[in-house]
């Protein structure tokens, strides 16, 4: 199919922020200095970027250019898939370079989403929003009017029915939060190191949703992340190893605006682009040497590993067990702590992770002699995104 | 329940609107598709069976059986702290096509898959109505 896309971009520049709850950055601001530190990392200069792919909402293309100093932008797309978004625009990217369209693209995300819903007394307000877009339309008409206003409750819609019957038990999903939590006291930037979690603490937590306790819920946060990409050729005189873009797709359920009325519950957007992406890469699910899963919930998670094909329907409970997906172990699943304990960074805090780990510049949470590996994405209400990441040899 | 946030009532618009006006005059109504009978809901501009644009509103019992339910420990929305905890049913009505609302006159514990259960409307504005769901 577009197997010619493989290998023809590379991950050349990464930056992300604290992840904070409550951040004294604006989210433009937050957005600017996390995109001139990922030009930096690349060794290049803002002028270098013709392609921009902002956040869906909070600041434009044309705010990032003027303030950064980008004079000539030949290409930039946004993409609105809510929490697929950030791994979604990667294939973005790697066409518009492979076309010839743009030669360095900066792919960048911010969010204000801890403060959002809970602001400082003092804070100023702000016109800058996210822009979810028509998607949620069909929510407001029909589950939010029911008290079925978050993520947490619209999933459940579909979580309760994976439970229920491939009787996936408490103690199952803990392994997910368990295992984000540990490999988090690893790193620096995470909002819950030195917060270890204990499965008690987890059986413990209070219940939120259908089958969703607090702890199988990710962190609200104000953070931002960027990457730069440009064509495998140029990457290789860039400062870092490049990590190539071998394969990637989106995908979206259907129908994908609304949840009930699917014929088919269980078949998310995931379910439909991993198989196009593990084509294109020519790599195979257990290829992979570890795995930066879009972690919104601990059960969707589970059903990621499914779509992905690493291990077979309802399998996830089997799969992540006995160590096999922390670090150390043969799956090593969200080194960096995910959104369930770095923080909520849309899932590019996934692709920075997984950037730094096939460079071998992990540190503590390093996978030793890592070559391949996945990043998913989710967003509402059940799109997907994935993209396959190589070392380049 | 004085002083209590209200529920959030949306401001409807297009074929929404349509559906919500027709459930508004007392009886729901579910669009079916002029060419092929097929019945779908959420409203939707053409038939994802035939492709056919051409439509028709026809009034619905609203009886139907539970295809699946969530029960909401903790909730963001204000306006439903006080009903915590609550629990939404879904309902795969006879027409086919599944309609969610909130339950009455049930508990969880009473809940089974494939239940007989009917779809009650109850008028918020006129071009608003909110979804009971009861035994039949």
């Amino acid at each position: 199919m577009t197997t010619e896309l493989s290998g023809k971009a590379a991950i050349v520049g990464i930056a992300e922020s604290e992840y904070l709850r409550g951040a004294d950055r604006t989210v433009p601001e937050l957005v600017f200095d996390v995109s001139m530190r990922a030009i930096a990392d690349a060794g290049l200069k803002p002028s270098d970027i013709n392609g921009v792919i902002p956040p869906p909402g909070f600041v434009s293309t044309e705010e990032i250019a003027a303030n950064l100093g980008m004079p000539e932008v030949t290409y930039s797309v946004t993409v609105h898939m809510g929490g697929a978004s950030p791994t979604a625009a990667l294939q973005s990217a790697a066409m518009s370079i492979a076309a010839g369209i743009a030669d360095c693209v900066l792919v960048t995300f911010g969010w204000n989403g801890y403060s959002a819903i809970r602001p400082r007394p003092d804070a100023k307000a702000t016109r800058r929003k996210l822009d979810l877009g028509p998607v949620l339309e069909t929510a407001r008409n029909f589950y939010i009017p029911y008290g079925l206003r978050s993520a947490a409750e619209w999933y459940s819609l579909y979580l309760q029915r994976y439970v229920d019957l491939y009787d996936v038990q408490p103690t199952d999903a803990a392994e997910i939060a368990l295992a984000c939590r540990a490999h988090a006291q690893l790193n620096d930037k995470a909002l819950m190191r030195g917060r270890p979690m204990t499965l008690e603490d987890y059986l413990e937590s209070a219940p939120i949703a259908g089958p969703l306790r607090k702890l199988d819920c990710c962190l609200e946060t104000d953070c931002a992340a960027a990457v730069v990409l440009t064509s495998a050729e140029r990457a290789r005189d860039m400062p870092h190893t490049p990590v190539l873009y071998l394969g990637g797709a989106e995908g979206h359920p259907y129908p994908a605006d609304e949840i009930t009325n699917r014929p088919e519950l269980l078949r998310l957007g995931l379910d439909f682009a991993a198989p196009r992406a593990f084509a294109m890469a020519g790599v195979k699910p257990t290829d992979m040497d570890f795995l930066q899963i879009y972690d919104c919930f601990t059960y969707v998670v589970m059903m990621e590993l499914e779509a992905l094909g690493i291990c077979e329907r309802g399998g996830a409970k089997d799969f992540v067990k006995d160590g096999n997906i922390r670090l150390g172990g043969r799956y090593p699943l969200n080194t960096h702590g995910g959104l369930l304990s770095q923080g909520h960074c849309w899932g590019f805090n996934h692709v920075v992770e997984a950037t730094r780990q096939l460079r071998h510049e992990a540190g503590a949470a390093q996978v030793e002699g890592c070559e391949l590996g996945v990043v998913t994405g989710y967003g509402d209400l059940g799109d997907g995104s994935i993209a396959v990441l190589g070392r380049d040899r | 329940m004085a002083g209590s946030p209200r529920k959030y009532v949306p401001e409807t618009e297009g074929l929404n609107q349509e559906f919500f006006l027709k459930a508004a005059g007392g009886t729901l109504h579910l669009q079916r598709c002029d060419d092929c009978g097929t019945y779908r809901h959420p409203p939707r501009y053409y038939c994802q069976h035939c492709f056919s644009g051409a439509w028709h509103w026809e009034p619905s019992a609203g009886l139907g059986k539970v295809a699946s339910w969530v029960t909401t420990h903790f909730t963001i929305d204000r306006g439903w702290v006080e009903d915590l905890p609550y629990t939404t049913i879904v309902v795969e009505l006879e027409e086919g096509p599944r309609l969610l609302g909130a339950m009455r006159d049930l508990t969880v514990e009473q809940l089974e898959l494939g239940m007989k259960v009917k779809v009650v409307g109850e008028t918020k504005r006129d071009d608003f109505v909110f979804f009971w769901v009861e035994t039949q």
